[in-house]
């Protein structure tokens, strides 16, 4: 409805500046050669009345179109959420980081494209009929100017997203071909530097299909100016060839030069819409194909014996193939070098990424799927944009002081604002105030099993002594394992697991 | 980086040197487009003199004035088009030096450069910054100056014929950015004022969107969805806001240049009626084209807020790029030479005091141990001396260094240790033997030719094999070394720190670590502390 209501004023406040440019000029032309009883009052009135209608229409279609675009946009980014439960997207951060400018280049479809060509169409249409009904001279030009219109953008939407199908892929192939020349940076310099500029990507090829696309919306907009001069030329050609003497001394004679004369600007918005409508088919196609993996929930399971692996691992892993056993409480420990798995076998055991071969808990097998509650607390827990509260709860309901104490168990006593603001335009934490945070999180929840992945990395002599011992005591009631390149002598475990 | 400096003077400081967006490119585009109005205006005076002729002298208009008519709108149409063919060539040249200053830039600060931002960061140097300024340099400055020039011209011709219209036009007009400029101050008022607000709130979707394997392990998604879906709704309340006051600014010029039409059309039309009597005697003629030429006052302008946006990209492009679109100096980027053969007495210091050192020596041949905590500048100390880093100093010679992370492309074998030029088979397999992987290699079901990507898990001591290797092709007579070992478990630290030691042969070495390595092997000591590099005497001083 929104949508409708900000067309409609476009197309109003298009109309009222087209109709008092010719309202006007047949008012002046009428004065000129007006008959003693010329009524001049009304289109007086009628052109101020056009005059405040295009402000107001312009004003409002600004308010509400914009208005339009955010709620849009807001339903589509919900609707996409809705989508996303239990899923992941496959996908570079920058590339999900895209989507919300994708839902809003969908939602802005409207008032950057459907408003002004609307506008055209009906505009033309109007002219067209009005003109024919009231038999205005050279009435019928004007449905040629109609119909050069329509050629013309009809080439330049085809022409135009045939080229925006280019750029995507050019866009593409320069961001495969920066990955690699950018992540091996630090060997640029055993080339020669005229070697090193070679190797250097250049985004040539995609700039040029970008000036391309401007170069098909400022040379429609310029061959339509061009055709719509020339049909008004044409007028006045016939109209000094031809004795039309009947019609001489009526000031209608001016309406379809003038319309024609200033065709360019009341049209020229129709052509400027084509970035617009690129952004959208191409945000349409990157919301169709995301990537997204579903997970399968699985209700908690408490663990009340043990866990067992039998040939286990991570899917993504084909020869990760792990056998163990874990009781229901203690630590155990997965080590091996950097880059063997240990983090793909954490998150395998609890389900955030499938795995392959057997995961039995209290000798049932689990099934594939993320249980509730065993918790895998990633190398960089994920902060959310939010308060310090609901980076902690994550929207359940606790006292403060379980918050409190939740904190000092972690050795986070000195965060003691809970409504403080994380993340952009809030407090930064550093990589061990996120670590704790993550393991203050599990606390609160509760939960039987915990899967850590390096807790101990980058935090400081004492920091890590602290952690020993809360792990230890809350090792007395769920299974801990650890998965470290790097362990402090003092942690005690029941078992440990060398991965290779 | 000085965000507060406007950014045409940025970009005059900054990008405009040595032939690089001259501004005579930027003032013929500005010319031909106001060449263009000015045109269209003796065009529409042609015009409104046969619609007088047509309609009030009821004659059939002159021939001449067609071809005058026809002339001034080709002209106009020919200067549009040679417009806009200028425009693109210039933003294509633009692009095309911005590319290679940029280029620069990162050849000469390499790593010291790179390592500071992510891959997308740089990325987006090129595919969105550096075009922004360009459409920014040539749509919106061209568009500037354009919006000055033609409503001074349109307003002088208009006083020479109407002194009347004409004046109260200059009355008016100066009433224009006076509004603007009020409206800009209150929309921005009200932006600071919510400005926490709509930062925290329009960073939250694609926030909880990268959040999604938490919100799926905490079962909390339906929260987060219900929270997401309150923040925008405050969000847009918020933003409308903003924008509301905002739209005000467009509206302003709308309401002038709409009422100036309106009434100027109603003055015409009542003078022509005898009714008023002030001024020049109006016509058909005159009026027609006072009508037509008036808009010209304000059109520009409200073109000019159309490339509104490219400003905003614009300074986004400043924020980010600073000062490295600067011409690099060219001593930066010369062809280092493959000898190391005297003696060096030097000191380096970075600016800021990044870095300082006392007086150090460096004889070729030397074996120089560089210890220090972590975080004290030891890898600056590095990046300084294989100028990476703008100093007083560089070493004189090519060096080849080493990394914590050995830097593998997703190519073949071959392809990796052909990484500086092309080697051949024989070679390669010497190289491949020194660091021991040739029967690893041998053993891979193509060979040198087997692609990375399909050998089966490399580990981190095969991985620092191979740049070692790599390294041995280089003829740099300098290595430096960054801890190739500080990811190794303990035994492969040994292993490939002595063949490190071995391969060297007579090259100068200076060695970052922070394991143990035998005294033995060095005759220098330095050490940096707290960003500073201070020689110690090892056992071995000469």
């Amino acid at each position: 409805m929104k949508a409708f209501i900000t067309v409609l004023l476009a197309v109003l406040h298009g109309g009222a500046g087209l109709a008092i440019l010719i309202v006007s000029s047949w008012f002046i032309a009428a004065c000129a050669v007006a008959p003693v009883n010329f009524n001049y009052m009304l289109p007086a009135v009628v052109i101020r009345a056009l005059a405040l209608l295009r402000i107001g229409s312009g004003y409002a279609h600004m308010w509400v179109g914009h208005q339009h675009l955010l709620q849009l946009t807001s339903v589509l980014r919900m609707r996409l959420f809705d989508r996303l439960f239990a899923g992941r997207i496959r996908q570079r951060s920058e590339e999900v980081e895209a989507l919300a400018s994708h839902t809003e280049a969908i939602a802005a479809i409207w008032v950057g494209w459907v408003s002004q060509q609307a506008s055209a169409v009906l505009m033309l249409l109007a002219s067209a009929i009005s003109l024919l009904v009231l038999d205005i001279p050279f009435a019928g030009w004007t449905v040629v100017l109609g119909g050069l219109w329509l050629l013309t953008i009809a080439i330049l939407c085809w022409q135009g997203l045939t080229l925006a199908k280019e750029q995507v892929l050019k866009e593409r192939e320069f961001r495969d071909e920066s990955d690699v020349a950018l992540r091996s940076v630090a060997l640029w310099h055993l080339k020669t530097v005229t070697g090193q500029f070679a190797q250097l990507p250049s985004a040539q090829s995609l700039w040029q299909v970008e000036t391309r696309q401007q170069q098909l919306t400022l040379q429609s907009q310029w061959l339509f100016q061009g055709l719509a001069w020339g049909l008004m030329l044409a007028i006045i050609y016939l109209a000094i060839h031809t004795s039309s003497a009947a019609n001489a001394g009526n000031p209608l004679l001016l309406v379809v030069p003038m319309l024609l004369l200033s065709a360019g600007d009341w049209l020229g918005r129709s052509f400027t819409g084509q970035g617009a409508l690129n952004r959208y088919v191409q945000g349409q196609r990157a919301l169709r194909e995301l990537p997204v993996e579903s997970l399968t929930l699985l209700p908690p399971l408490p663990l009340n014996t043990n866990l067992t692996l039998t040939a286990f691992g991570s899917s993504n892993l084909s020869a990760q193939q792990v056998t163990a056993d874990f009781a229901s409480q203690g630590v155990y420990l997965v080590s091996g070098p950097s880059g063997v798995g240990k983090s793909q076998l954490l998150q395998a055991i609890s389900g955030l990424v499938p795995g392959h071969g057997e995961r039995v808990c209290d000798g049932r097998p689990t099934g594939p799927g993320l249980v509730e509650g065993w918790l895998y607390l990633e190398q960089q827990p994920i902060i959310l944009a939010a308060t310090l509260k609901h980076n902690l709860t994550l929207g359940r309901e606790y006292t403060d002081a379980r918050l409190y104490d939740a904190l000092a168990k972690v050795g986070l006593a000195q965060l003691t604002q809970l409504n403080e603001w994380l993340g952009p335009g809030g407090r930064v934490l550093s990589g061990g105030e996120r670590k704790r945070l993550g393991i203050a999180r599990a606390l609160l929840v509760d939960s039987p099993v915990w899967l850590l992945d390096e807790p101990f990395e980058g935090l400081d002599a004492d920091a890590v002594s602290h952690l020993v011992t809360l792990l230890q005591a809350e090792a007395q009631q769920r299974l801990i394992i650890i998965a470290s390149h790097l362990y402090p002598q003092a942690l005690k475990f029941t078992n440990k697991l060398v991965l290779s | 980086m000085n965000t507060s400096q406007s950014l045409p003077r940025w970009f005059n400081a900054t990008v405009i040197t040595q032939g690089v967006a001259s501004r005579s490119t930027l003032f013929v585009l500005v010319a031909l487009k106001t060449a263009r109005l000015l045109f269209l205006i003796a065009g529409y005076w042609l015009f409104a003199a046969m619609m007088h002729d047509w309609v009030v002298l009821s004659q059939q208009p002159e021939m001449s004035d067609w071809f005058g008519l026809s002339a001034a709108l080709a002209l106009a149409w020919v200067l549009q088009g040679e417009a806009n063919r200028r425009t693109l060539q210039a933003k294509s040249e633009l692009l095309a030096g911005l590319e290679l200053r940029y280029a620069e830039r990162l050849i000469a600060e390499q790593t010291a450069l790179v390592n500071t931002h992510s891959n997308y960061f740089w990325q987006a140097v090129w595919t969105r910054h550096i075009p922004a300024l360009t459409h920014w340099r040539y749509d919106y400055q061209v568009q500037q100056y354009v919006a000055v020039l033609v409503p001074f011209f349109a307003l002088l011709f208009i006083l020479v014929v109407n002194p009347v219209v004409g004046g109260s036009l200059l009355l008016t007009l100066p009433i224009i950015p006076l509004f603007m400029i009020i409206v800009g101050k209150g929309a921005a008022a009200l932006q600071r004022k919510h400005f926490v607000a709509l930062t925290r709130l329009g960073s939250l979707f694609v926030d909880r969107l990268s959040a999604l394997p938490l919100l799926a392990s905490f079962r909390t998604h339906k929260i987060e969805q219900d929270i997401l879906k309150s923040a925008s709704d405050d969000l847009n309340e918020r933003t409308m806001k903003v924008v509301g006051v905002a739209f005000l600014s467009n509206t302003v010029l709308d309401f002038f240049s709409t009422v100036a039409v309106a009434l100027i059309a109603v003055f015409i039309g009542f003078s022509l009626l005898g009714e008023f009597d002030i001024g020049p005697q109006l016509t058909l003629h005159s009026g027609l084209w006072l009508l037509l030429t008036a808009p010209l006052l304000f059109s520009e302008l409200k073109a000019l807020g159309q490339y509104y946006h490219q400003k905003a990209e614009a300074e986004a492009a400043r924020d980010a790029t600073g000062q490295w679109l600067e011409a690099v100096d060219p001593e930066q980027l010369a062809e280092p030479s493959n000898e190391f053969t005297e003696a060096q007495t030097f000191t380096v210091n970075l600016a800021e005091g990044l870095l300082t050192t006392q007086t150090l020596t460096l004889c070729p041949g030397d074996w120089v141990a560089v210890t220090g905590p972590s975080g004290s500048g030891k890898t600056l100390f590095l990046e300084a001396l294989a100028g990476h880093r703008l100093a007083e100093y560089r070493l004189p010679c090519r060096v080849a260094m080493l990394t914590q992370h050995p830097v593998l492309l997703p190519a073949t074998i071959r392809e990796n240790l052909n990484y500086q030029q092309s080697y051949t088979t024989a070679q390669l397999e010497k190289s491949l033997k020194a660091v021991a992987l040739y029967d690893w290699v041998s053993a891979l079901p193509a060979g040198l030719d087997t692609p990375l990507a399909e050998v089966p898990a490399i580990s981190g001591g095969q991985a620092q094999r191979l740049a070692l290797a790599r390294l041995l092709l280089s003829d740099a007579p300098v290595w430096l070394l960054d801890e190739p070992t500080a990811h190794l478990p303990e035994e492969q630290h040994h292993s490939i720190s002595a063949l490190i030691h071995e391969l060297a042969g007579e090259r100068t070495v200076l060695w970052v670590s922070h394991k143990p390595l035998p005294e033995s092997w060095f005759n220098r000591q330095w050490q940096v502390i707290n960003r500073e590099v201070t020689e110690s005497l090892g056992a071995n001083a000469p």
